[in-house]
């Protein structure tokens, strides 16, 4: 065991000089210190609104909804389902992602198709976004790549419950980031706000 | 150059045939009771934030400097009932805090408005199937005007759910809380 | 007897056991896709090779027969790399159809993938193309590209069902599993085909996509099909109630029983579900109210209405003049309930079980009887009454049509397969107090004064006793459905009203009050009975009532 180090108060601190103990210049010194950054950043954020500065502008705040955050490739978004070159859905109704998923949010109804190199595929296919978790387990589950959380849509809001569940056409139809860019996407809106 | 005769004899008449919105340039502004009422209250909504859970946190972040709320005029969040206008119910409301959050909306004044935030406040999330101490949507025990989906929602979602309110509150008629009809994109 | 060593455990077996199957006696499971213990050995999918001490190469333990001081291991790393090897081979040119494939949960190739396999996959070729998804019989669908040619199905239909019609055609890698030309495979067992095998070539086409596996829970329970009695497992899905249309019941499946149908069951018992979530259900009561017409209602109407009804009638034109229909497809707790009601309590003489066969019934040399009650044994030891004034139903049915029955309890289904509707609507029509407890619709619930719902066997506990008088539970799989009701509750409730003894409630409770007052049952409880049931009559020779 032995004695353990401390640090003694005397070592840490040294006596204070007496403007120091008066402590209004301490409390001046403080504010000094916020009041540069604010002017510095003030005149930074000035200077690049009028588009003399080009750099990063002074006040970290992004101007949402005119201008939204850059997001990362890998953030877990809206759900989509993918579909083959030839337009038929990715998905083969195989349930992984229904028996995968922790808040038991997806429900898949199969039925049978006539190209016999296909078999399967989801007569119906009901995610409810307001139990949804956005863990990714689905994604991480399907064998078919079908479903993916690629769409960058990260505001879904709703005025009922039964709004929030979305079926199979409109998550066929909703397009990755990469292809939609920075546009919205209307019907989704008008879907949720049911 | 002065205005001539002419000039001001065309202005008269021009004027007089115009509705009164074209007759003073850009002097003066018409707009009505409803709108101006409207605007002023959804300008600035106080909010009650209500964080009992994780979505506490994204809250935080959407009031914090990066995605600033008080550009929407909901900065100044109260921590009393009796000052706030919207309730965010953020988090996961348990049985034993669900008799709390019931007392704290009755205690807002009217008019007041309810944003569910996250999976759990929607419908008690990934405790819906199994959670036996968790109730299942706060719109169980008070009336929900907009529901935010995610886990926890992004700051840029709280701010389109929060717009949504701004929304709701703008078709609202001072003649009486009737709902407006559903919002377009 | 021969004493041998598997995995270091000792077990004597008789002789002419073969190691598999005493490694099975003692808890250890070898891989194995072509042995089948109803079939007979085949020995070709290599397996189940285990190393056997003093043996210069591995042997298959299927066809391997013991010896005394055998030494055998199946854990050693020779086994489980030729293990390995054999999968490799068998996923050679299996097609990646998991996601698709219907035998995904219960499928030996995962299973034994999972346990060992290669993981690593070094396949470069492509992989061979044949069927897929063709229906070979009404209960069967065929891919013939998953199958790995254990002829599991080719022995099935050679041995059990001696249909001969399916074999593995071509040579080599094109070898196939096909039914032979021109044949469909439509015989009465083809259910089992999906049963035997190991992997999804052989599948049920009435469960296809309906639900997955892994969803479903199993109840152990007994066919209710035909007095033969197989033991049968009840999957049902409760926890997705969207798929399978909402049904809770997926399958049925055999179960093993060596006394009664080893590994098989009939299509007709298989596929005998249905009937128990069918849209003709009878869900809540009806009441004939005088001078109006059957009108739905609730529980305590109808009760009311028959403690009314029953007693009014009796009492004008007394018990002589009322008669009760119990089908022995009825368990033996109805039975005795129902006896212990109108028979000991109302002093109901004519109380009768006995109909006439049923014509869709057929017999045949595997499972199937010609009786398709499934309890004529136990109505007769229960309700069957030795002396000579012993109605069967036709008797009664004659009675009625003469008016001569006033008031009639029908309790129990099966009389429609026997009897057809005009002529039960024409038998009844003189019957003033007709009550019928049934569980689906039918003429009598529409002749009836009251008629209430019933639980089927998938919806209550029960026993009930083949032809050879062998007694076996069954269990209850899914709640009671609609407003029914069992049939126990039902007749306690109406013994209350009129101040009678009443069974009790509870199945296993009725059952031992039935085995302490009936002699074929002696010494008999659900405990007793177990999984497999128990045969009174191969223990004690005599068999009778009180």
């Amino acid at each position: 065991m032995g004695t353990v180090r401390v640090i003694h108060v005397s070592e840490r601190r040294r006596t204070l000089t007496f403007w120091e103990r008066t402590y209004l210049l301490e409390v001046f010194r403080g504010l000094v210190l916020t009041a540069r950054h604010f002017f510095v950043n003030l005149w930074r954020h000035s200077l690049w609104l009028v588009g003399v500065k080009s750099g990063p502008p002074g006040a970290a705040t992004f101007q949402y909804p005119e201008v939204r955050r850059p997001q990362s490739p890998r953030l877990r978004t809206l759900h989509r389902l993918a579909k083959r070159p030839d337009g038929t859905p990715r998905c083969v109704a195989c349930m992984m992602c229904e028996t995968v998923c922790p808040a038991f949010c997806i429900k898949i109804v199969a039925e049978e198709v006539d190209d016999s190199s296909i078999e399967k595929r989801p007569k119906s296919f009901d995610i409810d976004i307001g139990r949804c978790v956005f863990c990714g387990f689905c994604v991480e589950a399907c064998p078919e790549d079908a479903i993916r959380m690629d769409t960058g849509i990260t505001e879904i809001g709703a005025l009922s419950r039964d709004g929030m569940v979305l079926n199979i056409e409109t998550l066929l139809s909703l397009p990755p980031k990469s292809e939609r860019g920075d546009k919205p996407v209307d019907f989704l809106q008008q879907q949720l706000v049911q | 150059m002065g205005k001539t005769q002419t000039d001001v004899k065309i202005r008269e008449k021009a004027e007089q045939t115009l509705p009164l919105e074209g007759r003073h340039g850009n002097n003066v502004i018409i707009t009505s009771v409803d709108k101006v009422l409207s605007w002023a209250r959804q300008s600035s909504v106080w909010p009650m934030s209500f964080g009992l859970a994780c979505c506490a946190i994204e809250m935080m972040a959407t009031a914090a400097g990066r995605y600033d709320i008080d550009r929407f005029g909901m900065g100044v969040m109260r921590a009393s009932p009796r000052q706030s206008d919207l309730m965010i119910v953020a988090g996961t409301v348990t049985m034993k805090m669900a008799l709390r959050v019931k007392k704290l909306y009755e205690q807002m004044p009217e008019p007041k408005y309810v944003l569910s935030m996250g999976s759990c406040a929607t419908c008690g999330g990934p405790y819906w199937k199994h959670g036996y101490h968790v109730l299942k949507g706060v719109d169980q025990i008070v009336p929900v005007d907009v529901y935010v989906a995610g886990c926890p929602p992004r700051p840029e979602a709280l701010l389109e759910g929060l717009m949504m309110i701004q929304e709701k509150i703008k078709r609202e008629s001072l003649l009486g809380r009737k709902l407006a009809p559903v919002m377009a994109a | 007897m021969p004493k041998l060593t598997i995995d270091d455990r000792t077990i004597e077996v008789p002789a002419g056991t073969t190691v598999i199957q005493a490694a099975e006696k003692l808890g250890i499971y070898i891989p194995r896709y072509c042995y089948h213990p109803g079939l007979s050995i085949a020995g070709s999918c290599r397996m189940c090779l285990v190393e056997v001490e003093k043996a210069p190469k591995l042997q298959i333990a299927c066809y391997t027969f013991v010896t005394d001081g055998m030494v055998v291991r199946t854990t050693t790393e020779k086994v489980t790399i030729a293990r390995q090897a054999i999968l490799e081979f068998l996923l050679a040119n299996h097609p990646l159809d998991c996601p698709v494939c219907d035998q995904a949960g219960e499928c030996k190739l995962q299973e034994f993938y999972m346990q060992f396999g290669q993981y690593d996959s070094t396949l470069l070729e492509n992989k061979l193309k044949k069927h897929k998804a063709m229906p070979i019989g009404p209960h069967i669908m065929l891919d013939s590209e998953r199958c790995i040619l254990c002829s599991r199905c080719v022995r099935f239909v050679d041995e059990v069902t001696k249909t001969h019609e399916l074999g593995i055609f071509n040579r080599g890698d094109h070898s196939e599993l096909l039914p032979v030309k021109g044949v469909t495979v439509d015989n009465a067992y083809s259910g089992c085909l999906a049963d035997v095998c190991p992997v999804g070539a052989l599948t049920d086409r009435d469960f296809r996509f309906k639900v997955r596996v892994w969803y479903l829970d199993k109840t152990e329970s007994v066919c209710h099909g035909c007095a033969r009695g197989c033991n049968i497992e009840i999957h049902s899905n409760r926890r997705r109630t969207h798929h399978n249309d909402g049904r809770l019941i997926a399958r049925l499946k055999p179960r093993f029983n060596g006394e009664v149908n080893h590994h098989w069951m009939c299509d007709t018992g298989r596929y005998s579900y249905k009937s128990i979530e069918s849209d003709d259900r009878l869900v809540q009561p009806l009441v004939r109210l005088t001078g109006k017409g059957q009108e739905k209602s609730d529980w305590t109407l109808a009760l009311a209405q028959i403690d009314e009804q029953v007693t009014h009638q009796v009492g004008r034109s007394g018990v002589a003049a009322a008669a009760v229909i119990a089908t022995p497809a009825l368990s033996n707790e109805e039975l005795w309930a129902a006896r212990g009601l109108f028979l000991q309590g109302m002093k109901i003489e004519k109380i009768a079980h006995r109909c006439t066969p049923d014509p869709n019934g057929v017999e045949d040399s595997l499972l199937r009887k010609t009786d398709t009650f499934p309890n004529s044994f136990g109505a007769n030891l229960i309700i069957g009454q030795p002396h000579t004034a012993d109605p069967t139903v036709d008797t009664i049915l004659e009675a009625a049509a003469a008016g001569k029955i006033k008031t009639m309890f029908v309790i129990g289904g099966g009389l429609l397969e026997r009897y057809s509707t005009d002529l039960l609507r024409e038998k009844l029509r003189n019957v003033e107090t007709l009550i019928a407890i049934q569980t689906h619709r039918s003429v009598l619930t529409e002749m009836a004064t009251v008629a209430l719902p019933m639980t089927s066997f998938a919806e209550m506990d029960g026993s009930i006793c083949n032809f050879e008088g062998r007694v076996q539970r069954y269990n209850q799989a899914m709640p009671p459905v609609g407003q029914s009701r069992p049939l126990l509750d039902t007749l306690a409730d109406l013994a209350n009203r009129w101040e009678l003894k009443t069974a009790p409630r509870q199945p296993e409770n009725c059952f031992a009050e039935l085995a302490q007052n009936a002699g074929y049952f002696a010494g008999l409880s659900y405990e007793t009975l177990g999984d497999g049931g128990v045969n009174p009559s191969r223990r004690s020779a005599t068999a009778a009532t009180t």
